[in-house]
């Protein structure tokens, strides 16, 4: 399996391309060797590739790289707006699909930014790899925490054919796939011609922890009787949370000012279980693709609260349920700064406050 | 596969006259070559044809000496601004593109003069009682800068104070004027000082700077446009870091996180960093602030960890959080820690809310 990705690219023959490349690498070689000798007036060599034009450059981006790169930069398009997105890309790299890839972007309109380093809230990768699937490759771009992937077969005369749906993943922006067939991008099967929402690949990624460190807390903390239930757990993303239990208010109260709620849903888990199951999954499918618009966020508290046999306790329980209902957001392409997760655990039973062994979602528009 | 080797037969001799070619304009002479002047994002190749190498580094050195200005203005923060521009029809205006593109600004194409930071330049050729001036002007949105220059023998040399107008921010600003200098000169003078256009400034600092033979570098030596950029844009976060200290005897503690770094020179956050920040800044309100403490150098030298913070704040700048309210704490150093320790960097980040 060969594997590009956007930051070290080097370029890859293949097929028919195989004796352009072998003859162009030999041609370089020789270049190189002739330039070698080549010196500036303080007597420094110098590097024969640098004086190469760009547009000669540009040469080692296939037909198929490209109709693959427009296929997806048009769906880029639909996800950010060109007009008010800027996005980043490291100056230093110097792939020539990437520098394909940039420059259609900025011709829709993207604001383009070199930076040192990966800065940027709009960073852009790419990945090209081949699949298990002969003549077939699969390219995934990332646009800050948005990724948007498609496989697509290699087709005779440098033509591609698109061989999945458009997955995206980190938002839920409706996009229309239109897919237009031309002289190097055939449409073999219509039903591909449809977006997808998809969990990240990163779901489960080692982050910082996010410790919440307010004076109440610390004072809180110092007063705890040692076998109370935790006044804070971690949620699904390493961000600390308060147990809903010693109160009413979100840890996250500041971020939903702003917000009215629009709807809530109760989902209901078996007895020390964190198991979904189906009827669960599927009023979450209806709960998102039915209800959630992309600038809506999610609130959801995890409960376990009564007895438990199991050791990882009401904390673990609690957080554990509102951490599964969370993978089944993300799945549902949710961005995961968009689920604000926490929990409420004791040992014993609150009343009505939350349920003894459930996750209470509710979703939020904006005010604005 | 006929094709293929036609056109890869094509492809390759024109590679190597063009790389040859390549090789005899470098041999001949100093001065830089077009790629380098040459904006990534719709450069004119055809504009900088006509003109020679040396007549490209003065250009470089001009736009250079005008975008280091303009990134030490607060207004224009690389980080944040995106710059609206044009495809440039002149040598002059690939320098201005180029040299804005290399500070890190964000660079957006359009049609006409939309945007905010529609970008626009300009050179006018004066005859005056001293001889000829040019005249460089470069403008953003409001806020323009001009100088003269004056083109000799030994090169390209200021003959004026940069002039600023549409921002009221130029106390801190440092002048790129060494640049000039490392051209050589038999004892040539020139003046180094920015001031507001038409405002009377009775705290204007001027001075005058003296070039000798003895300051020649090669070109290779020179100071490239990349280091005067970044320190450019270091000057005005240490400005700012000096500038504002905030009392946070009014402010509490809410989050803290640790970031942490590869090495001790990487400016790579990596996706789980930079997560980490997008769920940090969810929660940030109009009155918040930032806290970056990043210096743990144990020799007293923060250089490093100095260029870690400005990552970092970088960062938070990219997903909306205010220059004035993020913070770069004053170094505190860690004695566990040895200066030729490149494990793990932490940077800690700590967001506080008004009491």
């Amino acid at each position: 399996m060969i594997q590009l990705s956007g930051n070290k690219a080097p370029y890859s023959a293949r097929n028919g391309n195989r004796a352009l490349f072998q003859f162009s690498t030999a041609s370089l070689i020789a270049a190189a060797a002739l330039l070698s000798s080549c010196t500036t007036p303080d007597g420094n060599s110098v590097d024969p590739l640098k004086s190469v034009p760009a547009a000669i450059k540009a040469e080692a981006v296939t037909l198929t790289d490209k109709a693959m790169f427009d296929d997806l930069s048009g769906i880029a398009a639909q996800v950010f707006p060109p007009l008010s997105t800027t996005l980043q890309v490291n100056r230093d790299n110097t792939d020539p699909r990437m520098q394909y890839f940039v420059s259609g972007l900025a011709d829709k309109g993207f604001g383009i930014q070199r930076v040192s380093a990966d800065q940027g809230s709009h960073y852009l990768a790419y990945t090209l790899k081949d699949t298990d699937t002969a003549n077939e490759k699969h390219l995934s771009i990332a646009i800050g925490a948005v990724l948007i992937g498609r496989d697509y077969r290699q087709l005779q005369g440098n033509a591609v054919s698109p061989h999945s749906v458009v997955r995206l993943s980190g938002t839920r922006t409706p996009v229309v796939v239109a897919d237009s067939p031309s002289r190097r991008f055939k449409i073999e099967d219509p039903a591909f011609s449809e977006a997808r929402y998809v969990a990240s690949l990163g779901l489960d990624e080692a982050s910082p922890v996010i410790a919440l460190i307010t004076p109440d807390i610390v004072s809180k903390v110092s007063e705890q009787a040692s076998d109370g239930p935790s006044l804070q757990g971690l949620n699904s993303s390493k961000v600390e949370v308060n147990n809903l239990f010693y109160g009413n208010e979100s840890t996250f109260a500041s971020i939903l000012e702003n917000y009215q709620r629009i709807d809530r849903q109760i989902i209901v888990f078996g007895n020390d279980s964190m198991i979904l199951g189906d009827t669960n999954k599927q009023l979450i499918e209806q709960f998102v693709d039915g209800k959630m618009k992309d600038t809506d966020v999610i609130s959801l508290v995890g409960c376990s609260n009564g007895p438990t046999s199991l050791d990882i306790g009401n904390e673990g329980l609690a957080l554990g349920r509102a951490q599964r209902v969370t993978q089944a957001l993300l799945a549902r392409g949710v961005a995961r700064e968009k689920v604000l997760d926490e929990g409420c655990w004791a040992p014993t039973n609150v009343g009505d406050r939350f349920p003894s062994r459930g996750v209470v979602i509710e979703l939020w528009r904006s005010n604005a | 596969m006929n094709f293929f080797t036609e056109s890869s037969r094509a492809t390759a001799g024109l590679f190597l006259a063009l790389t040859l070619s390549g090789c005899t304009a470098l041999s001949g002479g100093p001065g830089v070559d077009e790629k380098d002047l040459l904006p990534r994002l719709a450069g004119n190749e055809e504009a900088l044809r006509n003109i020679s190498a040396s007549e490209r580094a003065h250009l470089q050195l001009i736009a250079t000496n005008l975008v280091a200005t303009l990134v030490q203005i607060p207004e224009m923060r690389p980080a944040t601004a995106t710059l609206q521009l044009n495809k440039p029809q002149t040598a002059y205006g690939n320098a201005v593109i180029r040299a804005l593109e290399d500070a890190g600004f964000g660079m957006q194409i359009v049609s006409a003069d939309q945007g905010q930071h529609f970008v626009s330049y300009s050179k006018s050729l004066s005859e005056t009682e001293s001889g000829l001036v040019n005249n460089y002007s470069l403008a953003v949105g409001k806020i323009q800068l001009s100088r003269e220059y004056v083109v000799d023998d030994d090169g390209v040399f200021p003959s004026s104070l940069l002039k600023i107008s549409g921002t009221d921010h130029i106390a801190d600003i440092t002048l790129a004027d060494n640049i000039f200098a490392e051209q050589g000169g038999d004892g040539k003078i020139f003046i180094s000082g920015a001031q507001r256009e038409g405002v009377p400034d009775p705290d204007l600092k001027a001075s005058t700077v003296d070039v000798q033979d003895f300051d020649l570098l090669p070109q290779d030596k020179r100071t490239p446009q990349e280091a005067v950029f970044t320190e450019a844009r270091q000057r005005y976060f240490e400005n700012d870091a000096k500038r504002q200290s905030p009392n946070l005897d009014d402010y509490e503690k809410h989050r803290r996180t640790v970031l942490i770094f590869d090495d001790n020179v990487t400016q790579m956050m990596g996706n789980a960093n930079k997560r980490a920040v997008r769920l940090l800044v969810r929660e940030f309100s109009d009155d918040d602030i930032m806290v970056i403490k990043a210096c743990l150098d144990a020799d007293g030298r923060d250089d490093a960890s100095m260029n870690r913070a400005i990552r970092v704040e970088e960062e938070l700048a990219g997903y909306g959080i205010p220059t004035e309210s993020a913070y770069i704490a004053p170094c505190a150093r860690a004695s566990y820690r040895h200066a030729s320790d490149d494990s793990p960097t932490p940077v800690e980040l700590i967001h506080y809310r008004p009491r």
